[in-house]
């Protein structure tokens, strides 16, 4: 066989007929020299065309470029059937040294374990047609403990039989095994790889670097699934998907399953994780009543499973069901301060807590408990007997009882009469009386709680140092007492104590569940020691609950087992060496492998959950491989052979070849220049925006400027005033509103800033305290949605000074042409009776004392809201429409900005001077009518704050008697 | 020659038969008829009367008698006429001797040339022309004959439907590429119209106007061309052949051609000018693309004219 030729990636299975491509430029003279064949037109006109010596002396030769066309194609045609092969397969028919087969049998490689084995099965058929020896090596394999792994290849049809052998692992492939391990020489390695980095990829991939490799690997690696810790949310579980490329967007759906004893999984609810583009996590959750969350034992992506695309659940995911009965008294004026309240609060992170009364709870024996988990009954002294039985019975069953101090069962406690019989539901014997700490009558101080010890379930958690227990209940000294303590003060005494019962447990803290008694429920550390508490609710080990940490040398069975698949097994039934019992050391390191593979593992009952993608793992693609390993799909096309491309593209030349000629001979017209214009317009078109976004953009800009302007006047609480769209008249307006914020400034506290030009229209009114309103005799009515947010502004506590500047000089008794106006303006406003100002009125008194309220006019009468009588008053309060009895409009027509309208002095010192004169009563009114404006001013601030202050002699006198 | 043969074919062929094949001929021959005719009369019938006569008069012989003077001969007496008097009297047959128009729309398959935008080859157009200058004669009393296929001068309307006839027949054989009028006895003051491309050789159409000029022949010649001929479109790699293939041409770029082939027809038409300013004649050009009525107006002004001026005595 004469041996492929082959160019970097590029290989060529029959190399000989390239030699085919030393005839081409035979071809290219053999082309040129035939022109193509004219075409034959009738044409009578030839007649007087003989003769006539062509202008242009074309040679009768074909174009360059057609010759180029036809050449090129004839080169893709030779090309195509020399065979190009793009990334070749290696032969292994070339070599003789052994085939290292090192395959990947961890967990990610349990989805495409099939076409695994089936590219395994094909490598080493060949090796052996090859007649080379060959080793299997599957990595997943538990590592040597001492030496170096040893390759040894054998006949290839024995590495083909353990192959057939050769199962997948619920762990992580061990890479490291073999980046230490001796190659033999001249051996061609073909690595069967997850596309998953771990321990020892990067080692192993750069010991490839010198010999002949190439890598398999999957074109998706698998996917990871994690379920995170139960967070607070009730009803929901939270997961995590990942994978280790960041790809495209992907969607995966995460089953939820529930395990029944004799009967196969099943899903009982169903997740969509949506990782986005380039994101390598994505979360999902998982929503659903309480009791079926309660039921999913474990979960898994619903394709490419995987052990690490499955996650086990165990008890700390499933949500308590706790009954809280309080025995505490009715506490209905301080419900916030009982014990319930506390613990309601703290355990809404933890569990699903229900008030419930212990007579229903317990009615027909306890039919109702088997809802529960757990119960806590908060200061229940005395139970019926029926009642006492059925929680008896149910925490032989496994319930949780919990109980706390009180009152109630100081009293239960402090019973010396021997009537009646003792607490049943309590670990230990209680002393009467109760011990108080630090009171005015002891001598003891408030005792902080000791650290936990190891067997105490809440070992791990620090109590502060200022959680102080002032009063306790305290524990009958006994000898069987110190193993129940689970808490105690520093002195000693036992704060929470436990009893194991049947399957269940009685816990009793001998504090109150509020405050009272202790600062315990104001800390932290209540949560946790309840949480810790329900943790163990459902597994309850009185014995032994401590925590992974807290011993480290003890041995947990696994209870079910994970396969690499990611489907749940009962360990006993895995048969496997696997099965075997971990420490609780090594569980605590979270990292499933051949000695603790994924699993529930228990304890006496308590269990934890031991998943491949702990908290805070990742998956990471594979490190990149040295540039002499041949990188190839698995499964797919391994070779992409370029003959059918190159045919297709020498086809397509001989086909532009052809229309090219016909070009060339006149036989085809190019189309004209209008077909092309059209094209370019049609796609001008498709390219073009819409029409419509420049001129949607335009109102909004708009409303931007007005948002900006009216951000800087409630900003600087300027005072506006309404354009009317008479020029003379606004720069009256804004001179006037100038000069009182120049007077403002100088007599009172108040700094307005520059008066703002408002257009009722459209600008926001809210941020001016009040609006001066000039009306001129051509005002048109504002429009209704203007109305409406004049309405809302006087609603909201603003104020309008409606000045007609026309002293309400009229003939016969007619409304002047103003006060027209300012009716058509008036028409839709919210505005309460009027009647005239006098000097009763806190208009009068809110800053300078006046009697008369004078404008450059001092004509008519000036309007402002009647006084409301005290029930009306009173009315309107209590239906929060009360503007606290300040009057939304001040109505006159004395022109008082003309009075107020000072220009800037020229010097900068000083309010300024006047723009207008005073046509009666000179500056002494101008002066009045400034004062004036400064307590409309206040009394748009303050409202009706002076008419209170002029009470205050006569309060102080009540008060003084 | 022929004589011999029709009572074979009519044995051969039953009677029957050969009125059919009769009759189909006769049938294909009206059918074409009746459209060209008509066009050729709803041309004619744009030219109103603009043939003005010189004298109101019957007939076509007589003109008028006149004293004989010395000189005249004595065949050239009307006898009748004389008896009556005392002096001899000629008749003068001025008259009848003039005015035949003689029309050669050339057949040739050059004419049968027609590009894509024309809408109708030169042939049938020449044969339009001439019908209608015929019909126009015709009207106006005038004689008409045919050069080529040869029909004798004929008048009015029957000769107007032979006329068509003898346009319409389809020739069996190949025509030669390229026409030339045939030679024929034109008469004195005869007018001729010739319709052609004038594409052939112009040596022939040379002789027959310096022979026509001879016999005071006046006349026109009506070169029509397609459009395509005039416009020369023609791209890319071609091998221009004549009609009937004789002659052939090769252009590598016909479009390189343009400006030489349009300076071989300005070239052949100030020939064809010379040629009819030579003999008296007028040139008119005429596309296939355009509107005949112009042409048959202006055609008709001239033969007019040139009847006016030829018809004057010397």
């Amino acid at each position: 066989m004469i041996p492929a030729l082959s160019l970097g990636s590029l290989a060529f299975l029959n190399p000989w007929l390239l030699a085919a491509l030393a005839a081409l430029p035979i071809l290219w003279w053999l082309l040129r020299a035939t022109p193509p064949a004219p075409l034959r037109e009738r044409f009578p006109g030839v007649a007087i065309l003989l003769g006539v010596e062509p202008p242009e002396k074309t040679p009768k030769r074909t174009p360059w470029w057609l010759l180029a066309l036809r050449i090129l194609a004839a080169a893709l045609l030779i090309l195509a059937f020399a065979q190009p092969v793009l990334d070749p397969r290696p032969r292994l028919s070339e070599g003789g040294g052994p085939v290292v087969l090192v395959m990947d049998d961890g967990w990610a490689s349990a989805p495409d374990w099939e076409a695994r084995r089936e590219a395994a099965r094909e490598i080493l058929a060949q090796a052996e047609r090859a007649g080379r020896p060959a080793a299997l090596i599957g990595l997943a394999e538990p590592p040597l403990s001492e030496g170096r792994l040893l390759v040894e290849p054998r006949a290839a049809a024995d590495a083909l039989g353990l192959l057939e052998n050769l199962q997948p692992r619920p762990w992580a492939s061990h890479r490291e095994a073999l980046a230490s391990a001796d190659l033999p020489p001249d051996s061609h390695v073909v690595w069967i790889h997850d596309g998953l980095d771990g321990p020892g990829a990067a080692e192993f991939a750069a010991q490839l670097a010198g010999v002949s490799a190439r890598a398999l690997g999957p074109l998706e690696t698998a996917r990871g699934l994690r379920a995170e810790p139960p967070g607070e949310e009730p009803g929901k579980l939270k997961l995590t998907a990942l994978r280790a490329e960041a790809s495209g967007p992907e969607t995966r759906r995460i089953l939820a399953w529930e395990a029944p004893d004799n009967a196969a999984p099943r899903p009982v609810a169903s997740a969509q994780a949506d990782f986005a583009a380039g994101a390598t996590t994505a979360s999902a959750e998982i929503e659903a009543p309480l009791d079926l969350l309660n039921r999913v034992a474990f979960l898994s992506l619903e394709e490419g499973r995987s052990a690490g695309g499955a996650a086990l659940l165990d008890n700390r995911f499933k949500r308590k069901r706790v009954a809280l009965v309080s025995g505490e008294r009715a506490r209905e004026d301080q419900p916030l301060l009982s014990g319930g309240y506390f613990l309601r609060e703290a355990l809404a992170p933890l569990a699903e807590t229900q008030n419930v009364d212990l007579m229903t709870l317990t009615q027909a024996d306890g039919a109702g408990l088997a809802a529960f988990d757990a119960v806590i009954l908060v200061d229940v002294g005395a139970f019926a007997p029926s009642e006492a039985a059925a929680l008896d019975a149910w925490v032989r069953q496994g319930g949780t009882l919990i109980r706390f101090a009180g009152p109630a069962t100081l009293a239960a406690a402090d019973d010396q009469s021997g009537f009646k019989t003792p607490d049943p539901l309590l670990p230990v014997r209680l002393r009467p009386g109760r011990r108080t700490l630090g009171g005015a009558m002891s001598w003891g101080e408030p005792q902080p709680i000791a650290p936990f010890d190891e067997v105490s379930p809440f070992f791990g958690l620090t109590p502060p140092a200022d959680v102080l227990i002032s009063r306790q209940i305290l524990a009958e000294p006994d000898v069987d007492l110190p193993p129940k303590v689970w808490a105690g003060l520093a002195d000693g005494s036992p704060l929470v104590t436990a009893e194991r019962r049947g399957e269940g447990s009685v816990v009793f803290l001998h504090v109150s569940a509020e405050p009272s008694w202790s600062s315990l429920p104001l800390s932290g550390l209540f949560m946790e020691m309840l949480g810790r508490v329900l943790e163990r609710a459902a597994a309850f080990d009185g014995r032994a609950a401590q925590s992974l940490a807290s011993e480290a040398e003890a041995l947990w069975t696994p209870v079910t087992l994970l396969d690499a698949w990611g489907l749940p097994r009962a360990a006993d039934m895995a048969g496997d060496a696997a099965a075997r019992p971990a420490t609780g050391a090594r569980l605590a390191e979270n990292r499933p492998d051949h000695d603790a593979p994924p699993g529930v593992y228990a304890r006496d009952g308590a269990q934890i959950a031991l998943n491949l993608m702990a908290p805070g793992t990742s998956l990471a693609p594979l490190p990149a491989l040295p540039a002499n390993v041949v990188r190839e799909p698995l499964g797919g096309a391994p070779e992409r052979p370029l003959k059918p491309l190159l045919l297709t593209l020498a086809l397509l030349l001989l086909a532009a070849d052809a229309l090219a000629t016909l070009f060339v001979t006149g036989r085809l017209r190019l189309p004209a220049r209008g077909a092309g214009g059209a094209a370019l317009l049609a796609l001008g078109l498709a390219l073009s925006p819409g029409p419509g976004l420049a001129q949607s953009a335009a109102p909004e800009s708009l409303d931007a400027a007005a948002l900006a302007r009216a951000e800087k006047a409630a900003l600087e609480a300027s005072f506006g005033y309404v354009l009317t769209g008479d020029s003379q008249l606004d720069e009256i307006s804004r001179a006037g509103l100038y000069g009182l914020a120049q007077h403002l400034t100088a007599r009172t506290s108040i700094e307005p800033g520059p008066p703002e030009g408002v257009d009722v229209e459209r600008d926001e009114l809210n941020v001016y305290p009040f609006l001066y309103w000039p009306i001129t005799a051509g005002q048109e009515a504002p429009s209704s949605a203007a109305v409406a947010r004049l309405n809302a502004y006087l609603r909201q506590g603003g104020m309008i000074l409606f000045d007609t500047r026309d002293a309400h000089l009229a003939f016969d008794g007619r409304p002047t042409p103003g006060a027209e106006a300012l009716r058509r303006v008036a028409l839709g406003l919210d505005l309460p009776p009027l009647a005239p100002l006098d000097e009763r009125h806190v208009l009068a008194r809110s800053f300078f004392l006046l009697k008369d309220f004078p404008g450059r006019w001092d004509g008519g009468e000036v309007w402002v809201e009647a006084a409301p009588n005290a029930a009306e008053l009173e009315d309107a309060e209590a239906l929060g429409f009360s503007n606290d009895g300040v009057s939304p409009v001040i109505v006159g027509g004395r022109d008082w900005a003309g009075a107020w309208a000072l220009r800037p002095s020229r010097d900068g010192w000083g309010p300024g001077d006047p723009v207008l004169p005073m046509p009666e009563g000179g500056e002494r009114r101008r002066e009045t009518a400034i004062r004036f404006g400064v307590n409309i001013a206040m009394y748009a601030y303050t409202g009706s704050y002076k008419s209170d202050q002029v009470h205050i002699p006569m309060l102080l006198e009540r008060l003084g008697r | 020659m022929s004589e011999p043969r029709r009572p074979e074919a009519a044995s051969a062929v039953p009677p029957g038969a050969q009125a059919a094949r009769l009759r189909r001929d006769a049938e294909g021959a009206a059918s074409a008829l009746p459209p060209l005719l008509l066009a050729a009369e709803r041309l004619a019938s744009l030219v109103t009367g603009a043939h003005g006569r010189r004298r109101s008069g019957r007939g076509e012989t007589f003109w008028q008698y006149r004293r004989a003077l010395p000189g005249d001969a004595l065949s050239d007496m009307d006898w009748r006429r004389s008896a009556r008097a005392d002096e001899l009297y000629v008749r003068e047959t001025e008259w009848e001797a003039a005015q035949t128009l003689w029309l050669w729309p050339d057949r040739s398959a050059a004419m049968r040339f027609r590009s894509k935008t024309a809408p109708a080859t030169k042939a049938e157009r020449a044969a339009l022309l001439a019908l209608a200058l015929a019909a126009l004669a015709a009207r106006s009393g005038e004689r008409f004959a045919l050069l080529d296929p040869p029909l004798p001068p004929t008048s009015r309307e029957p000769g107007l439907r032979r006329l068509a006839l003898a346009l319409a027949a389809t020739d069996q054989e190949t025509p030669p590429d390229y026409g030339a009028p045939p030679a024929a006895p034109l008469g004195r003051r005869a007018r001729v119209v010739l319709f052609s491309d004038f594409f052939g050789p112009l040596e022939p159409l040379a002789r027959r106007l310096a022979s026509a000029a001879a016999q005071e022949a006046g006349g026109a010649l009506v070169q029509i061309l397609d459009p395509a001929e005039e416009a020369f479109p023609y791209r890319g790699r071609l091998l221009f052949e004549s009609m009937g293939g004789l002659l052939n041409y090769e252009a590598d770029r016909a479009e390189s051609l343009d400006a030489a082939y349009r300076g071989r027809l300005a070239e052949r038409r100030a020939r064809l000018e010379d040629l009819a300013r030579g003999a008296g004649w007028r040139l008119f050009l005429h596309r296939t693309d355009q509107s005949p009525a112009p042409l048959l107006l202006a055609l008709h002004g001239a033969l007019s004219a040139a009847s006016h001026s030829w018809s004057a005595p010397r």
